[in-house]
């Protein structure tokens, strides 16, 4: 049996966009970390509802927080689930692996028909969380379709794949979201794509899809479902990512990165590159929405960038500012 | 039993914060963006970027490559929209910047500004090709408005490179304070060893009230040595009405 506190802490400032989400392990009485070998361990919720409410904790999916885990599969699956957690609650239905040892192995984690609603300060996760941890030869793959994120008054859902902090080497991240709602409200943050804040990189690939998905964040508010990868090291790489019937909609400086977002970072021999098709951005009252190339400060060498925008629409009021193009800078 | 204790750390940070204050390095790569059937609206001070911004970024031995296909703009109440090749104070070495557009509409108003053309003002240009060219496009800017669809370089050190402007079938309506800009404009600049051409066909221009429209060469205050500028206008009407209306379709030097 687990014993877990979760803080959230959320530093919001004027106009919120990247999004870092780090794991801190305290010394005492730290959970044990188990080793799996050669092994497969299978999760499957199918009509399952979880509420977690008054500061309480539920998980139904897999915790593998600081494990080693070697030529082994570890695969989850939520289907037809509801996740509600209110009152400083947490919910895990996806996977939990932060601080992790993974090599050579493959992590699925798959949502089906979920609706995760949080609300006051509380946390779900129905995707797959591995920040700091050691990812290689191995394959993170997330899949969410008919999906239903709503965060409200300073919650955080994440059902995309959160990485940040971690090295990457040999490795696939794939994450894909198929007729996906995110709806983050006053203060909330929703990632449904991949995070890889301050993360290194190398031989790998990182894919992310997002088709017929919607995301809709007000009041000082942040959506990731693209991918976001500020302060990272990236070599010998690709990152592709593709919007295809995607509505983004910001008010009330509120964020949200459909695309590639990259400040910051270190790019060396790799391909960038991110696909609009279909796409309306509507960004109001002092809001953000990146669904291009955003790599303000970074430093680029023998790579490629490439962005394309068809039937692409981008309103910007209010004082909002909207990137659908690449921005090396200055904007 | 295990007891465990983490943070979920969310730094939300500031996306102004971001923007206009820091620089790329771009070394040996390509960069290319392409906008086609899409559609731009930019109102009360909002900033919109479908192009390429890369103002005060170091490149070099790249490729900067952008093309504007079916592309509508409108900026209105001080806003922005940038949907060209923002290269402002950025230093080019062995590069090459290229720009297309291809059936544009460019509305700004309120003092609003639009760039689907290059702009490299105060720029340091070495051993590049700088690329534009316009086809189809129609730029209209009102109430102290700015367009450019061509190559900006006000200010700019242009040193061995060739800078290549082409206009085909545009229409530029300037009016009440307003500028369009779809040739060259290197005011100020110094030009050394380069070649410059710029190339206008089936233009018709208008300009009211105050407006300035250039689509020939504006190098009015430039330093030029060794090099070779070319202007060709072919089927071009120019209308300049009201007090205060200025265009330009040849090669100003100064004192137009």
């Amino acid at each position: 049996m687990k014993k877990a506190i979760i803080a959230v802490i959320v530093t919001a400032t004027a106009i919120p966009m990247a999004m870092s989400l780090t794991q801190v392990n305290t010394g005492g009485g730290g959970g044990s970390a188990t080793t799996v070998k050669n092994s497969e361990i299978k999760n499957v919720n199918q009509d399952v509802t979880n509420v977690a409410e008054e500061g309480s904790k539920v998980n139904s999916g897999i915790e593998a927080r600081g494990s080693t885990i070697k030529n082994s599969k570890i695969d989850n699956t939520n289907q037809n689930v509801t996740n509600k957690a209110s009152g400083g609650s947490t919910i895990n239905s996806g996977i939990q692996a932060n601080g992790a040892t993974i090599k050579d192995s493959k992590l699925e984690n798959r949502n089906v028909k979920v609706e995760n609603t949080a609300t006051e300060g509380s946390v779900i996760n129905s995707g797959i969380m591995a920040n700091d941890a050691t990812i290689k030869n191995s394959t993170l793959s997330n899949v969410n379709e008919g999906v239903t994120n709503k965060a409200s008054k300073n919650s955080v859902i994440n059902s995309g794949i959160i990485a940040d902090g971690a090295t990457i080497k040999n490795s696939t991240v794939a994450n894909s979201n198929k007729k996906v709602t995110n709806t983050a409200d006053e203060g909330s943050t929703i990632n449904s794509g991949i995070g890889l804040e301050k993360a290194t990189v190398k031989d790998s690939v990182i894919i992310n899809t997002n088709e017929n998905v919607t995301n809709i964040a007000k009041g000082g508010s942040a959506i990731n479902s693209g991918i976001s990868a500020s302060g990272s090291e990236i070599k010998n790489s690709k990152l592709l990512n593709q919007n295809t019937d995607v509505k983004n909609t910001a008010t009330n400086e509120s964020s949200i990165n459909s695309g590639i977002y990259a400040d910051d970072a270190k790019i060396k021999n790799s391909t960038i590159t991110n696909i609009n098709k279909n796409v309306t951005n509507t960004a109001d009252g002092k809001s953000t929405i990146n669904s291009g190339i955003m790599v303000d400060g970074a430093t680029i060498k023998d790579s490629k960038i490439s962005n394309t925008n068809t039937n692409v629409t981008n309103t910007a009021t209010g004082g909002s500012t909207v990137n659908s193009g690449i921005d090396l800078g200055g904007n | 039993m295990k007891k465990v204790i983490y943070s979920l750390i969310i730094a939300l940070l500031a996306m102004p914060a971001a923007l206009g204050l820091s620089y790329v390095n771009l070394k040996n790569s390509e960069v290319k963006n392409v906008n086609q059937d899409v559609k731009n609206t930019a109102e009360e001070g909002s900033k919109i970027n479908s192009g390429i911004t890369a103002k005060g970024s170091t490149i070099l031995n790249s490729k900067i490559d952008n093309t504007n296909q079916n592309v509508t703009n409108k900026a209105a109440g001080n806003s922005t929209i940038n949907s060209g090749i923002e290269a402002n104070n950025a230093t080019i070495r062995d590069s090459k910047v290229e720009n297309r557009n291809i059936g544009v509409q460019n509305t700004a108003t309120g003092n609003s500004v639009i760039n689907s053309g290059i702009s490299a003002n105060n720029a340091t240009i070495k051993s590049s090709t700088v690329l534009n060219s316009n086809t189809g496009v129609t730029n209209t800017a009102t109430q102290g408005s700015k367009i450019n669809t061509g190559i900006a370089a006000d200010g700019a050190t242009i040193k061995n490179s060739t800078v290549i402007n082409e206009n085909s079938n545009i229409t530029n309506t300037a009016t009440n304070g307003s500028k369009i800009n779809t040739g060259i404009a290197a005011d100020g600049a110094t030009i050394q060893n380069s070649k410059i051409t710029n190339v206008a066909k089936d233009m018709n221009n208008t300009a009211d009230q105050g407006a300035t429209l250039n689509y020939g060469l504006n190098l009015e205050g430039a330093t030029v040595k060794d090099a070779k500028i070319s202007q060709s206008n072919t089927k071009v009407s120019n209308t300049a009405t009201g007090s205060g209306a200025k265009a330009n379709s040849g090669v100003d030097l100064g004192g137009n």
